[in-house]
C-alpha cells in the first residue's frame, strides 16, 4: 500500500474548507458523540463533500477514512480469507472493511450508488453493532462500533428509508454562491494546487504549514469536547423541547428524540458548555430532522427551507 | 511532418490540461475516433514533457468490473499452485507507480455501466481505492482522461459523470461542408494514414516543460473576472475552478508571473464561455444555421481530418467566431460557422434521454422466472445452476482447492461446492411490448395523447419496448409527430 503520509499530503487541511458549516458541524458532532451513529451528506456536484470528509478524517485520525468504494465485493466488506495463502492450503483470515472501521470513520462515497446487497450488510452492522460473518466457512461474531459517513448526489437517486434512518444526522449541501465565498474557494483551491506541487518537490510552503498548525489546534478542541461529552447535562427544558420538536415534525419512533438530545449535548460541549440550552437544540434540529420528515422519504433531496426553520422556531417558542 | 502552430487554441487547451492535474479530464464533443487517438498521442507527449514521467495509453472498452480491477487470482501452474497468475488490471498501484495513463473513451454515451461507475469514482479523484476479490489497496492516481461524445447525445449521459470532465472542447462539425470539401478531406485523411505524424515540435514540448517549473500568482482582479463568466443559475464550483486553473495554466505557458484578466478572457474564449453581461444577447442555439452565403471576404473554415493538420490556422477573428484560413477558390455552400462560444455544458439544456438513477446497478425486473438474457454487467453468488458464470465459479472453487484436498484427501479432483456457484448479473431487457396503432385520419379532433397516457405509464413502469404503426388515409392532413 502506498505510504500513508504521501496520501495524506494530497488532502486539504480541514481548517481550509470554505463554508459548508452544517457539514462540518455534523462531522464534529458525530465524532464527539459516536452514539449519534453517522452522517449522511447530500448535495450537488462539486461542493467539497468528499474533500471535507477526507480532511476531517485525516485531521482526527491522522489517516484516511476506511473507505468502501461502490464496486467493493462482499468478501472485502465483511471479511474473508487471504487468497494467496488459501491457494497454498493455508487458511488465514482477512479482516473486512467493517472490522477495519471499528472505532473509526467508515466512509462510503456515492452511498446511493452502492449495491443493495452491500447496503443491507452495512445496515445490519451499524444498527446492531455486531458483525456476523457466516460465509466461506467462517462463522464469527464481532463487536463493531463505527461512525458511518456517506456522501451522495441526489441527482443519481435516493436512499431507502431504512438506510436513511440509520444516519443520525443529515447535512444538505448547496454550493456557496456569494462572491466572497466563491473567491475564497478559488483562492484556497489554487493555493493548495500549488502547495501540493511544491510538496512533491520536497518544499512545504507557508500556506500548508499554517493550515496544518490550525488543524492541530482544532483537533485538540474537538478531542477535548469528546472527553467532556459525558459530563454535559441535558436540561429538562431541552429534553422537553426534543420531544416537542419530534412530535411537531411528525417523526415516527423515538430515535429522533434521542438524537436531538445527543446532538444538543454534543453541540453544547463543542462550544465549551456543560449544560444544554434551547439555542443548542435549535442549532442541531435541521441535522436530525431533515431526513426524518415524512415527505423526505418520497424525495431524494429531503429539503429544508425557511418553512421548516420557521416551524422549529414556533415549536421552540412554547418551551 | 506537418507544422504545428502552438497558438492553435486546441493545442493550447491540451497543453494547459497537461500542466494541471485537475484539468486532466477532457471531453471533446463530436470528435471521431481517429482524431481522438491523435489527441491522445499528443497529450501523452505533453504529459511527458510536463511531468517527466513515462506515459501509457489505453482505451476504455470494458464491460465488467473484474476486467477493470482484476478478477480472482488463478494458480500459475499445477506444480506451483502457490504462485499466483498475474491478472490484467486497467487500474492498479503498480500501473500508476512510475508512469501516467492517458485513457481514451471513444463514446461516452455508450460506456458500459461498470465503466461509467468506475469513471465516476476515479475521474477527478486524488486517491483510488481497490477493495475487490481479496485485494485491498489505495494509491494516488496519475491519469488523464480523454473522451468524446456526440453533442446530440449528451442527454443520454449522467450529468454526474459529465461533471467529472473539467475541460470541454469541440471538434469542428463537418456535416455542412461541400461535397468537394468532404472529398478533399477524405483524400487527406487517407494520405495521412501513411504519412501522418503527431510528433510535437521540440520547442512546444520545451515550452511545456518550462511552464511546469513555473508558477503564476492569481490576483483578486483575475478572480473577479473568472466570476464574470459563470452565471449563478448554472453555477457549479468545478466549472469556475476549471476556468481559473485554465487561465493560470495559460499564464504559466506564456511565462507570465501573474494571471491577468486577459488570461481569463482567453481561457474563457477557448473553453467557450461567454461573459454574463453578453449572455442574454448571445442566447442562440450553439450552432446557429447561417442561411446566407459567406461574404466574399470571409474564408472557409478548414476541417482538419486529424490533428496532424490541426493548425490550418484556427484563428480567433472575433470574440465569438472561430475562423480558419484556406486558399481554396471554389464557391462555398451555405455553411455553419462553428462558434467559439459553443456552450461547453450542453447537459444543462439537453432533454433527458437516460434512465433515472442511471449510475445505479439496476434492480432485476423480471416478471416471470429469472431471465438468462440481457447484457452481463457482473456476477453474483448463486444457489442454482441457471445462467452459471463458469469462470467465476471455477475461480472461486480453485481458491479453496488446496484446503479441500487436504481435508478430503482427494488429490486429483477439482472439488466444486455449492458455495462456489456464481451466476451472471444482467441488465434489464424488455419483456413486454406496447404496440400502438395510430390511425391519423381521425386523430385531429380528439385528445388522443391523454387517452394514451395510462398505457404509456404502464409501459414505462415495465420498461416495455414500444412499437408504433401509423396508418391513415392518403389525403389525411394531420399526422401526429411521434
Amino acid at each position: 500500500m502506498e505510504n500513508t503520509n504521501d496520501l495524506l499530503r494530497s488532502i486539504l487541511p480541514y481548517t481550509y474548507i470554505v463554508g459548508q458549516e452544517k457539514l462540518k458541524l455534523a462531522l464534529e458532532l458525530a465524532y464527539i458523540a459516536p452514539r449519534i451513529g453517522g452522517v449522511l451528506i447530500s448535495g450537488q456536484r462539486g461542493t467539497a463533500k468528499s474533500t471535507t470528509v477526507r480532511a476531517f478524517a485525516s485531521m482526527m485520525y491522522n489517516a484516511l477514512p476506511v473507505t468502501i468504494p461502490i464496486n467493493a465485493t462482499e468478501d472485502r466488506v465483511v471479511g474473508g480469507w487471504q487468497i494467496n495463502k488459501l491457494m497454498q492450503g493455508k487458511a488465514e483470515k482477512q479482516p473486512g472493511l467493517l472490522e477495519d472501521a471499528n472505532g473509526r470513520l467508515l466512509y462510503i462515497d456515492e452511498v446511493n450508488l452502492l449495491d443493495d446487497h452491500i447496503v443491507n450488510i452495512i445496515l445490519d452492522v451499524t444498527s446492531t453493532g455486531k458483525l456476523v460473518i457466516q460465509r466461506e466457512g467462517r462463522n464469527e461474531q464481532l463487536d463493531v462500533q463505527t461512525t458511518l459517513v456517506g456522501t451522495m448526489n441526489p441527482e443519481e437517486g435516493g436512499l431507502r428509508p431504512q438506510l436513511l434512518d440509520r444516519f443520525g444526522l443529515m447535512a444538505g449541501i448547496e454550493a456557496e454562491t456569494s462572491r466572497e465565498r466563491r473567491r475564497a474557494i478559488m483562492d484556497t483551491v489554487l493555493r493548495f494546487d500549488r502547495a501540493v506541487q511544491l510538496e512533491k518537490q520536497g518544499i512545504t510552503d507557508d500556506f500548508l504549514k499554517a493550515g496544518r498548525e490550525a488543524t492541530k489546534q482544532l483537533k485538540t478542541e474537538i478531542e477535548q469536547a469528546r472527553l467532556y461529552f459525558k459530563d454535559v447535562e441535558l436540561t429538562a427544558d431541552v429534553a422537553d423541547a426534543c420531544v416537542m420538536l419530534a412530535e411537531g415534525f411528525q417523526v415516527e419512533g423515538h430515535r429522533s428524540d434521542y438524537l436531538l438530545a445527543l446532538a444538543s449535548c454534543a453541540y453544547a460541549v463543542r462550544y465549551g458548555k456543560l449544560k444544554t440550552k434551547i439555542e443548542h437544540l435549535r442549532a442541531v434540529a435541521e441535522l436530525v430532522l431533515r431526513h426524518r420528515q415524512p415527505d423526505a422519504i418520497q424525495q431524494n433531496s429531503a429539503p429544508w427551507s425557511e418553512e421548516q426553520e420557521q416551524r422549529v422556531a414556533e415549536l421552540l417558542e412554547h418551551v | 511532418m506537418f507544422e504545428f502552430k502552438t497558438e492553435d487554441p486546441f493545442i493550447t487547451s491540451l497543453a494547459c490540461a497537461a500542466l494541471n492535474p485537475a484539468l486532466r479530464s477532457i471531453l471533446v464533443f463530436d470528435a471521431p475516433y481517429p482524431v481522438l487517438q491523435d489527441i491522445a498521442e499528443i497529450l501523452a507527449q505533453m504529459l511527458k514533457a510536463a511531468t517527466g514521467q513515462q506515459v501509457e495509453q489505453g482505451n476504455i472498452a470494458i464491460e465488467q468490473d473484474d476486467d477493470v480491477w482484476g478478477s480472482l487470482p488463478l494458480p500459475d501452474s499445477e506444480e506451483h499452485s502457490a504462485a499466483v497468475k498475474q491478472i490484467f488490471k486497467l487500474f492498479s498501484r503498480e500501473r500508476n507507480a512510475d508512469k501516467m495513463q492517458v485513457l481514451t473513451i471513444a463514446d461516452l454515451a455508450r460506456l458500459s455501466l461498470a465503466m461509467a461507475r468506475t469513471c465516476t469514482m476515479l475521474i477527478g479523484a486524488d486517491i483510488a481505492y481497490l477493495e475487490r476479490n481479496g485485494e485491498h489497496d489505495q494509491w494516488q492516481l496519475q491519469q488523464c482522461w480523454l473522451a468524446s461524445c456526440s453533442r446530440k447525445e449528451i442527454g443520454a449521459i449522467s450529468p454526474h459523470l459529465l461533471d467529472r470532465f473539467a475541460v470541454r472542447l469541440s471538434w469542428q462539425p463537418i456535416a455542412k461542408y461541400t461535397r468537394q470539401r468532404k472529398i478533399d478531406n477524405l483524400r487527406t485523411f487517407i494520405h495521412d494514414q501513411f504519412t501522418r505524424s503527431t510528433q510535437l515540435p521540440i520547442e512546444l514540448l520545451q515550452r511545456i516543460t518550462d511552464a511546469a517549473q513555473r508558477q503564476a500568482d492569481f490576483p483578486a482582479v483575475a478572480f473577479s473576472r473568472v466570476m464574470d463568466y459563470i452565471p449563478i443559475e448554472s453555477y457549479y464550483p468545478r466549472r469556475e475552478l476549471t476556468l481559473a486553473r485554465f487561465a493560470q495554466a495559460l499564464a504559466r505557458l506564456n511565462g507570465d508571473p501573474q494571471v491577468t484578466s486577459e488570461h481569463v478572457d482567453e481561457a474563457a474564449a477557448i473553453l467557450g464561455l461567454v461573459k454574463i453581461e453578453n449572455l442574454e444577447e448571445d442566447k442562440q442555439p450553439s450552432i446557429e444555421p447561417a442561411p446566407k452565403p459567406m461574404p466574399v471576404e470571409q474564408e472557409l473554415p478548414v476541417q482538419p481530418t486529424s490533428l496532424t493538420q490541426p493548425a490550418q490556422a484556427v484563428q480567433q477573428e472575433s470574440s465569438d467566431t472561430l475562423m480558419a484560413k484556406t486558399q481554396e477558390a471554389f464557391t462555398p455552400d451555405p455553411l455553419t460557422v462553428p462558434k467559439l462560444t459553443t456552450n461547453p455544458y450542453p447537459e444543462d439544456e439537453a432533454p433527458i434521454e437516460r434512465e433515472a438513477s442511471s449510475l445505479k446497478v439496476p434492480h432485476p425486473r423480471f416478471s416471470t422466472a429469472r431471465s438468462d438474457r440481457g447484457p452481463i454487467f457482473g456476477v453474483e453468488q448463486a444457489d442454482t445452476l441457471q445462467d452459471l458464470a463458469i469462470v467465476s465459479t471455477l475461480q472461486t472453487a480453485i481458491m479453496f482447492q488446496e484446503v479441500r484436498k487436504l481435508e478430503q484427501e482427494k488429490k486429483h479432483t477439482l472439488l466444486i461446492e455449492k458455495s462456489d456457484l456464481h451466476r451472471y448479473r444482467r441488465g434489464f431487457i424488455s419483456e413486454r411490448m406496447l404496440l400502438l396503432l395510430l390511425d391519423y385520419t381521425c386523430l385531429q379532433s380528439c385528445n388522443w395523447q391523454e387517452a394514451l397516457l395510462p398505457y404509456l405509464q404502464e409501459a414505462y413502469a415495465d420498461r416495455a419496448s414500444i412499437t408504433i404503426v401509423k396508418v391513415g388515409a392518403a389525403d389525411a392532413s394531420y399526422q401526429p409527430a411521434l
